[in-house]
């Protein structure tokens, strides 16, 4: 069994959700950039929710169960880390603002318009609706805001271990609240992610929460079942390790749903998600891509499938202090063949079960800054051996090629427990045989990889998947500042350009003149290479017949679900 | 005596229990290096994010003192004044000495309370085995040594050895795929593929006995293989003796013979056996749990194990550790309790 483990879960949680995410999780920028360049992408923002929910034969009453490979962990949004709890969290808690699927625009929740920045590029005014309640009656106000965000970094809280402590001691400089219904934020210099990170987060009743020491807070039962929420549902039991179970809000702002009760069932893996859907024990679930096919012709079933925001690629060790291999990557000649021997579509077709798309740039196409930048690789494995030839790398007796004595052959490793991974990694080693590489691949406990790519860097190449965020701020994965420590620029890649074009984005609000900047980087990083991107995989979901506006995409795979109060089932039961 | 005995027996077990402990917290620590447990490959991730989240966990503080730290070891040191020789520690807590096992450090749930509730659901599995062990593989037993030579006794060999052979996943995966799957494909009454309730409709006895069904058939494979085996040749040997023949000779009918003489003194041996199931009744089912979502310790030590959840692994495997112990001792006891020729030692 290889897809209960938590190193596919972590893979779940990558190739569904990053947890930055939940903060930043979905807009942001776009839709307050959209008001400042005015014109169509005001429509768009104004537009909102492109995905259609039809509710004229909605039939009240009955429940759903939804199947997920790992249970909840902490649903408090402060807390929140991975999928699951989302899923669960963001139907038990409103937030300040929703994404829409599809677009990725954001929309307003719990405020009234998704702000913009104010003419001193710090401060941003968010107004809440009128008559919105928690589920106990009491009234959601500007003081519930800026307790959560207290919580969160203000000193007097440190016990509180929220994750998002570091990063809002950094760009937050001051949360107030101007009267009952207006919050005001103020960064301590201009931010461009700031809205998508922080003003997209869902809100804690501070008079619930308030009568618990700071410490407490951290070990307290309501963050695994809350009692008074301002979500679609209300948590009614948590049976450990089997499921979750909520009951329909009828104190909801949008109004009751559809549904009388949710069940999140634990399942221990994508493949018997597929079983449970066969079976109707469950009736949404994302299953096991190997199972895709033979779920095409089940009874009473639908399929549903989306790129989502994420992509695989492979990240070569370009750092000469760590390993001898840098002396081939380092080569950009070298760079560019291996990924022009690369056949992505048959890649895509094959391993992914026909579930991915080739990639063409270093950010997925579900992303608003994508462009197809001019340099591309199209597959040519003659052109690939012609290049090689060019460079210097002559080809031995054994085939294999090698300069200045340094011989093409290193080691590939990607995670254990990922079955695409693993044999993405064995595909890749035969293409680039064909070109006189000799690749070994070892597939690696997700930890282990984890600490080899983010702090001692000693690896020779890495398959790995990225999920990305709403935001497209990159820093982490291109900057020389982000290497070893934690951070995810592995290769070392240094270019002194890149991390201009990285700093200067971060700080420009306007949404044209940002794209403009990410644009140019997708240019220079199809140039070099440092980890070029294989594929962009697709989501996939299975959906009972008798579930309807189960309205999943890109951007609403787990969380967060403005939909979820138009989803109602035939049969009412 | 006997209390002597139970005495005896328990203090030995301690440097046991510790020594487990110690082991399993050097493997996970040596295996995992600088990872931080609940970490993913966040692109917005910076690296004082990670500091922080180490420090939090409390992982940047010295081995020696983590263990201490957990074992509640440290907050008596600070409490009788050899606090200083803590150095780098932080957040030092009472740990075990106020029964709390610490809290996961990949979603933050008390340690005990995931461990205490799935610890019903492991053992509601592993007793329903081998209560269908032993119901099954005594008349198979029995069957197979009367008709020693047979072509029964034959054909129970062979599911003897099937039983040992066939792995559990295998066997789990082929009855979920005709039992569940294909039952329903064909719109039969089937039985459920995993879990242990159907969540709105279920809870009820039936449909818990129609989740438990699959998986303990599974489990209790290779205990009847063993048993019937087992229960075969002691019986062979009982019938072989004088007292049977005595019986017979007397005009007693066959059937009393078997099950009223026979197997008493036969089932003897299977009694020490199942006995020694006592111990992995925590641990024995892990592969049944994954393979039917069964949401016992087993399947949550394997999957926090794999994520590096270190306070939650070292607090099952604590535990596990000193049920094993406790179930070795109630074997030996209930052993020498039904067997008089035995005397503990």
């Amino acid at each position: 069994m290889s897809k209960n483990d938590p190193d596919s879960q972590f893979d779940r949680f990558l190739d569904e959700w990053s947890r930055r995410d939940f903060l930043r999780g979905m807009g942001g920028a776009l839709a307050f950039s959209a008001f400042l360049a005015g014109g169509v992408e005001l429509l768009e923002a104004c537009g909102g929710n492109s995905t259609q929910s039809n509710t004229q034969n909605a039939v009240r009453g009955g429940h759903i169960v939804e199947g997920v490979i790992s249970d909840i962990g902490n649903v408090n949004p402060i807390f929140i880390n991975d999928t699951a709890s989302a899923t669960v969290g963001y139907l038990a808690y409103a937030r300040m603002l929703t994404v829409d699927a599809n677009t990725g625009n954001l929309m307003p929740d719990l405020a009234t318009a998704v702000p913009k920045v104010d003419s001193d590029q710090v401060s941003y005014k968010v107004t809440l609706k009128d008559n919105i309640k928690w589920s106990d009656g009491q009234p959601i106000t500007a003081d519930d805001v800026v307790y959560t965000f207290q919580l969160m970094y203000d000193p007097q809280y440190k016990a509180v271990t929220s994750r998002y402590r570091s990063q809002l001691e950094q760009h937050l400089a001051s949360v107030t609240a101007v009267d009952q219904k207006t919050v005001v934020f103020k960064t301590k210099g201009p931010y461009a992610p700031f809205i998508i990170s922080f003003i997209n987060f869902a809100i804690l009743p501070k008079h619930v929460w308030s009568t618990l020491q700071p410490a407490a807070i951290n070990s307290s039962p309501m963050n695994q079942v809350p009692t008074v929420v301002s979500g679609a549902m209300i948590p009614v039991k948590w049976d450990k390790g089997t499921q979750y179970q909520m009951k329909r809000n009828d104190l909801y702002y949008k109004g009751k749903t559809y549904l009388d009760s949710y069940y999140f069932k634990v399942v221990a893996d994508a493949v018997q998600v597929a079983n449970q859907l066969k079976t109707g024990e469950i009736d949404v679930g994302s299953p096991d891509l190997s199972q895709w096919d033979s779920l095409a012709n089940v009874q009473n079933l639908d399929r549903r499938s989306y790129v989502a925001p994420s992509f695989d690629y492979y990240i070569q060790n370009l750092d000469p202090a760590k390993t001898p291999k840098a002396a081939i990557f380092g080569d950009p000649q070298v760079r560019k063949a291996l990924l022009t021997a690369l056949d992505r579509k048959a890649v895509a077709q094959r391993v992914y079960f026909g579930l991915a798309a080739p990639a063409d740039s270093s950010v997925s196409g579900a992303q608003w800054v994508h462009t197809t930048p001019k340099t591309q690789y199209p597959f040519n494995l003659a052109k690939a051996n012609q290049m090689l030839d060019a460079a210097g790398w002559t080809k031995g007796a054994d085939g294999i090629r090698a300069k200045n004595g340094v011989r093409m052959e290193w080691e590939l490793r990607t995670n254990t427990g990922n079955k695409v991974r693993e044999t993405l990694i064995t595909v890749l080693a035969d293409q680039w045989k064909q070109i006189g590489a000799n690749v070994t691949t070892n597939p690696v406990q997700f930890p282990q990889l984890v600490t080899q790519l983010s702090q001692t860097r000693e690896f020779e190449m890495i398959l790995l998947g990225i999920s990305e965020g709403l935001d497209p701020d990159t820093t982490q994965l291109w900057s020389s500042k982000s290497i070893g420590g934690g951070a995810l620029n592995g290769a070392a890649y240094k270019n002194p350009k890149v991390d201009d074009l990285l700093d200067q984005a971060v700080v420009t609000l306007d949404r044209e003149k940002r794209k403009g900047l990410y644009q140019q980087l997708q240019e220079i990083l199809m140039e070099d290479l440092p980890a070029p991107l294989i594929t962009y995989p697709k989501a996939v979901w299975g959906i009972s017949k008798r579930v309807k506006n189960w309205n999943v995409g890109p951007w609403n795979g787990a969380s967060p679900r403005p939909w979820f109060n138009t989803v109602y089932v035939t049969d009412g039961k | 005596m006997l209390a002597k005995f139970i005495v005896r027996r328990a203090l030995a077990a301690i440097p046991v229990v510790v020594g487990v402990t110690v082991i399993t917290f050097v493997l996970m620590h040596s295996t995992a290096g600088a990872y931080v447990p609940g970490l993913s490959l966040n692109p917005n991730l910076t690296a004082q994010e990670v500091q922080l989240l180490r420090s939090q966990l409390g992982l940047d503080q010295p081995l020696w003192i983590q263990y201490l730290n957990w074992t509640g070891v440290a907050w008596l040191m600070q409490h009788v004044g050899l606090g200083g020789v803590l150095i780098g520690a932080h957040d030092i807590t009472p740990g075990i000495l106020e029964g709390s096992f610490g809290q996961s450090m990949v979603d933050g749930t008390a340690v005990t309370s995931q461990v205490f509730d799935r610890l019903p659901n492991t053992i509601l599995l592993t007793v329903t085995a081998i209560l269908i062990g032993i119901v099954l593989s005594i008349p198979l037993g029995v069957i197979a040594a009367v008709r020693r030579g047979t072509r029964t006794d034959h054909l129970l060999t062979g599911v003897s050895v099937a039983g040992v052979a066939v792995p559990q996943f295998w066997l789990g995966l082929l009855l979920i795929l005709v039992f569940s799957v294909q039952l329903h494909a064909w719109g039969l009454p089937f039985l459920p593929s995993g879990g242990v309730i159907t969540p709105f409709t279920g809870g009820d006895l039936i449909d818990r006995l129609a989740h438990l069904l699959m998986p303990a058939t599974v489990l209790s494979f290779v205990y009847l293989a063993i048993w019937s085996r087992f229960t075969r040749s002691s019986m062979v040997e009982v019938l072989s003796q004088d007292y049977i023949r005595t019986a017979r000779a007397k005009g007693m009918g066959d059937r009393r013979v078997r099950y009223v003489h026979a197997l008493r003194n036969a089932i003897i041996p299977l009694v020490t056996l199942v006995g020694l199931e006592l111990p992995g009744l925590v641990s024995g089912g892990l592969v049944v749990e994954v393979v039917f979502s069964w949401p016992g310790i087993g399947l949550l030590a394997y999957q926090r194990a794999l994520a590096y959840d270190y306070t939650m692994v070292l607090g099952i495997v604590t535990l596990a550790s000193i049920l094993v112990v406790a179930g070795n001792l109630v074997a030996d006891v209930m052993y020498a309790a039904l067997d008089p020729r035995i005397r503990l030692a």
